[in-house]
C-alpha cells in the first residue's frame, strides 16, 4: 500500500511479456495485461490458446522462460504456489476426497496453523456466504456438481486472498446451473471486490463476467479490452469470429467510390458506409479488397429510425434457413456472392426460397484488411 | 422358451465344470485336513480319503510346540515368530517406501526420472538366484548375515520393483490438480503425501500388502540361504520338520505343520480377498 498511486486505475495485477517455451515451441509469447484492483480479468480462446498455461503461470505451477508477474508492484514470479497470496478454483473442482466439505475449506488454515476456534468460524462464515451450511460434514462423492463448485470457491474464499483464479469453473456444469452460478460469480465478486483472473472458452462468460478482457490464439495476445471494446471493435477477424453468437458475418468485396460516398461492393450488392474514415477513402481510392463484417443484430426486416434517409442500406436477399429461437428468429441467406444471418422479430414470418428485404445497420459495420485480418477503423 | 433351456444348459455343463475343478482343487487341502487330526497309525492302514476314526489334535500340538526340527525339539512355533518378526516390518516398509516411490514418480517429475521407474522395473525381473552371492557379501559387510533384519533388508530391496510399480500407477490416475490444490493451500511434500494421497490409496494398499505379504512368508530361498539359527522362518523350518530323518514320518504332524504354515497367508487373502480384487480392478480400468 505504500506504492504510490499516481492514477485511480494504478494496474494492481501485471503480467509484463510473460513467455513460456515447452521444448523450444512458444506456448505463450510475450504476453502484457494489466489488470485494476478489483477488476475482472476473463482470459478466452480456443483449446491450445496458452489460456490455461497463462493461468497456472500466475498460480505459480508452471515458472516464466520470460517476463514477469506483479501484484500491488511486487514480483510474485519467483515465489511458491503457496506464498503468492493467491487462491484458485480449478476446473475439476480439486477437492479432497477423503476430507469432508468442512474441511476442505479449512485446509489450508490448517497447514498454517491457524486455532481450530478460529478455523470454524471462518468455515461458518464462508458457508454462509456461498449457502453450503448444511453440507459441512458430507464428502465431496456425496455433493451435486452445483455443490461442489460452491465448496471449491469456499475454499478460494476462505483465505481472502489478493487475487482469484478461477479455470474454466463452469464448464462441468449443465447448462442452466451454468447460467445460475455465473450470475453467482458476478455478484460475489461486485460483493467482496477482490480482483479475479478467469479462464473460459466460452465467449459469452467472458462477456458477461469480465471488466477486461483478453483474448489468446495459439499463444499470442489478439486483443485487451473491455467487454465492449471487444465486442465493438474487434481487433482483427479472430477476435471478430470469436466474440458473439452466431458469428459475425464476414464477405470479401471492394470499397469503392460512388457518387461522393464510400460503397462496400461484392457482385451486384451495394452498402453504403455510415462515416468512412481516412483509411476506408484510401481503399477506395484504389477500388481495394476488404473484408466486411456485420452482426446479427444489426440487420434486420425493418429500416430503423437511424437509418431511414440513409439510401443504400438495404439488399433483397434469398432465404435459405429460418430458425425461430423464441424470442427472435434467426433467418439465414444465401447466394453465390455472399451469405448473411440476420436476427429479425419472432413475429415477422419468412419462408425459405422466397426474397426478403434485409436493412443493413452500416453505423455498425466492421472493415477488415482482407490479408491480415487486421481492423480498418 | 427356446432360450432359456438353452440358458440352462449352458448353466448346468457350467456349473458341472466348475464343481469338478473345485474338487480337483480342494482335494489335497482336504487329504491334509482329514490326516493331520488322525493318529498315525490310522494313517498306515493306507486310506488316505477316509474321516478320522479317533479324532486327535495331538498332531497340531507336536507340530507347534514339540516336533523335532532340525536338532532341537521345539516344534514351529520360534519359526512362526521368527517369520513375523521378518513379515511385518518388511511389507510395511516396502508398501510406504513404494508409495513414497509411486508418488514422486508420477506428482514431483524430475529429469530422467522415465529412467530410473525403468530401472526400479528391471529388478522385478532379475531372478533371486543371481543375487545370492553379492547379497551375502552385502549383508556381510553390513553386518546383518544371519539376522531378521538382514532378511527384512532383503525382502524390502527385492519387493520395491513390485510396490513401486503399483503406487505409480494408481497415483498415475490420480488428478494432478489435487496436488496442486493443497500445494496452494501451504502443504509440503509430506503433508500433501500422508494428507491427500495415502487416505485415498486404500485399494492398492491392500493389494501391495497381500502381495508382498505372500511373497514374503512363503519365501523359501533368501530363509534357507541367509537366515542364521535364530532367525530361520516358518518355510524353512517346516522343510526341516519334514526331512528330518530321525525315527518314524509322522505325516500327520508334517500335514498339521504345513496348514500351520499356509494359514497366515489364507486369513490374509479371506479378510482382505475383496479389496483385491476390487484394487486390481480400479488399476486395470483407469490405468
Amino acid at each position: 500500500m505504500s506504492i504510490s498511486m499516481n492514477s485511480k486505475t494504478q494496474s494492481f495485477l501485471e503480467i509484463d511479456n510473460l513467455g513460456k517455451q515447452y521444448a523450444g515451441v512458444d506456448a505463450l509469447k510475450s504476453v502484457s495485461i494489466d489488470v485494476e484492483e478489483g477488476g475482472f480479468l476473463v482470459l478466452v480462446g480456443p483449446s491450445g490458446c496458452g489460456k490455461s498455461t497463462l493461468l497456472n503461470m500466475i498460480a505459480g505451477f508452471e515458472p516464466a522462460t520470460t517476463g514477469d508477474i506483479r501484484i500491488a508492484g511486487k514480483s510474485i514470479a519467483d515465489l511458491h504456489p503457496s506464498k503468492r497470496d493467491i487462491a484458485m478454483v480449478f476446473q475439476s473442482y480439486a477437492l479432497y476426497p477423503n476430507m469432508s466439505v468442512a474441511g476442505n475449506i479449512g485446509f489450508g488454515m490448517e497447514t498454517r496453523g491457524v486455532p481450530k476456534a478460529e478455523r470454524l468460524k471462518k468455515i461458518d462464515e464462508v458457508a454462509s456466504i456461498l449457502q453450503i451450511e448444511p453440507l459441512l460434514k458430507r464428502k465431496p462423492a456425496q455433493l451435486s456438481g452445483g455443490q461442489r463448485q460452491r465448496v471449491a470457491m469456499g475454499r478460494a474464499l476462505v483465505r481472502d486472498p489478493q487475487a482469484f483464479l478461477f479455470d474454466e469453473p463452469l464448464s462441468n456444469l449443465d447448462a442452466r446451473l451454468r447460467v445460475d452460478m455465473r450470475a453467482e460469480i458476478k455478484k460475489l465478486h461486485a460483493r467482496l471486490g477482490t480482483t479475479i483472473v478467469y479462464v473460459t472458452h466460452d465467449q459469452i462468460e467472458a462477456m458477461t463476467l469480465a471488466t477486461k478482457i483478453a483474448v489468446l490464439k495459439l499463444g499470442e495476445l489478439q486483443q485487451v479490452g473491455t467487454p465492449d471494446e471487444i465486442y465493438n471493435a474487434p481487433a482483427n477477424t479472430f477476435v471478430a469470429d470469436f466474440m458473439g453468437s452466431p458469428a459475425m458475418n464476414r464477405v470479401t468485396g471492394q470499397l469503392e467510390f460512388s457518387q461522393g460516398h464510400i460503397d462496400f461492393v461484392v457482385g451486384p450488392y451495394r452498402l453504403r458506409l455510415h462515416e468512412p474514415s481516412e483509411e476506408h477513402r484510401e481503399i477506395a481510392a484504389r477500388s481495394g479488397t476488404v473484408d466486411f463484417g456485420i452482426r446479427a443484430e444489426n440487420i434486420s426486416e425493418e429500416s430503423g429510425a437511424e437509418n431511414t434517409g440513409a439510401a443504400g442500406n438495404a439488399l433483397s436477399l434469398q432465404v435459405d434457413l429460418v430458425e425461430p429461437t423464441g424470442s427472435d428468429t434467426f433467418i439465414s441467406t444465401k447466394d453465390e456472392h455472399a451469405v448473411f444471418t440476420a436476427r429479425i422479430a419472432n413475429h415477422v414470418k419468412a419462408t425459405v426460397g422466397e426474397k426478403v428485404e434485409l436493412f443493413f445497420d452500416m453505423s455498425k459495420a466492421h472493415f477488415f484488411d482482407s490479408e491480415s485480418g487486421r481492423r480498418i477503423p | 422358451m427356446n432360450s432359456a433351456s438353452k440358458l440352462s444348459f449352458g448353466r448346468i455343463a457350467l456349473y458341472l465344470v466348475l464343481f469338478v475343478f473345485a474338487i480337483y482343487y480342494l482335494l489335497p487341502l482336504y487329504v491334509m485336513l482329514v490326516n493331520s487330526f488322525k493318529p498315525l497309525d490310522e494313517i498306515r492302514q493306507g486310506d488316505m480319503l477316509a474321516l478320522p476314526q479317533a479324532w486327535t489334535i495331538a498332531p497340531w500340538a507336536s507340530a507347534w510346540s514339540t516336533a523335532q526340527i532340525g536338532v532341537q525339539a521345539t516344534g514351529l512355533k520360534p519359526y512362526f515368530m521368527n517369520s513375523i518378526s521378518m513379515v511385518v516390518p518388511a511389507v510395511l516398509l516396502s508398501t510406504l517406501l513404494g508409495a513414497l516411490n509411486g508418488y514422486v514418480l508420477t506428482k514431483w517429475r524430475f529429469k530422467g526420472d522415465g529412467i530410473v521407474f525403468g530401472l526400479i522395473l528391471l529388478s522385478c525381473f532379475i531372478p533371486f538366484q543371481i543375487v545370492l552371492i553379492p547379497m551375502a557379501r552385502m549383508l556381510g559387510i553390513l553386518g546383518l548375515a544371519g539376522t531378521t533384519s538382514g532378511l527384512v533388508l532383503v525382502h524390502l530391496v527385492y519387493g520395491l520393483g513390485f510396490t513401486t510399480l503399483f503406487f505409480r500407477n494408481y497415483y498415475a490416475a490420480f488428478p494432478t490438480e489435487l496436488i496442486r490444490a493443497a500445494q496452494m493451500d501451504g502443504a509440503g511434500f509430506f503433508r500433501i503425501f500422508t494428507r491427500i494421497l495415502l487416505p485415498s490409496s486404500g485399494p492398492i494398499i491392500v493389494v501391495t500388502v497381500i502381495w508382498q505379504f505372500t511373497n514374503i512368508w512363503n519365501d523359501f530361498l533368501f530363509g534357507a540361504s541367509f537366515a542364521d539359527v535364530d532367525s530361520v522362518p516358518m518355510t524353512v523350518a517346516l522343510n526341516n520338520l519334514v526331512s528330518s530323518s530321525t525315527g518314524v514320518k509322522e505325516y500327520n504332524v508334517h500335514f498339521a505343520g504345513a496348514i500351520l504354515a499356509a494359514l497366515p497367508t489364507l486369513i490374509v487373502y479371506v479378510v482382505s480377498g475383496r479389496y483385491f480384487v476390487r484394487g486390481l480392478m480400479a488399476g486395470a480400468v483407469k490405468g
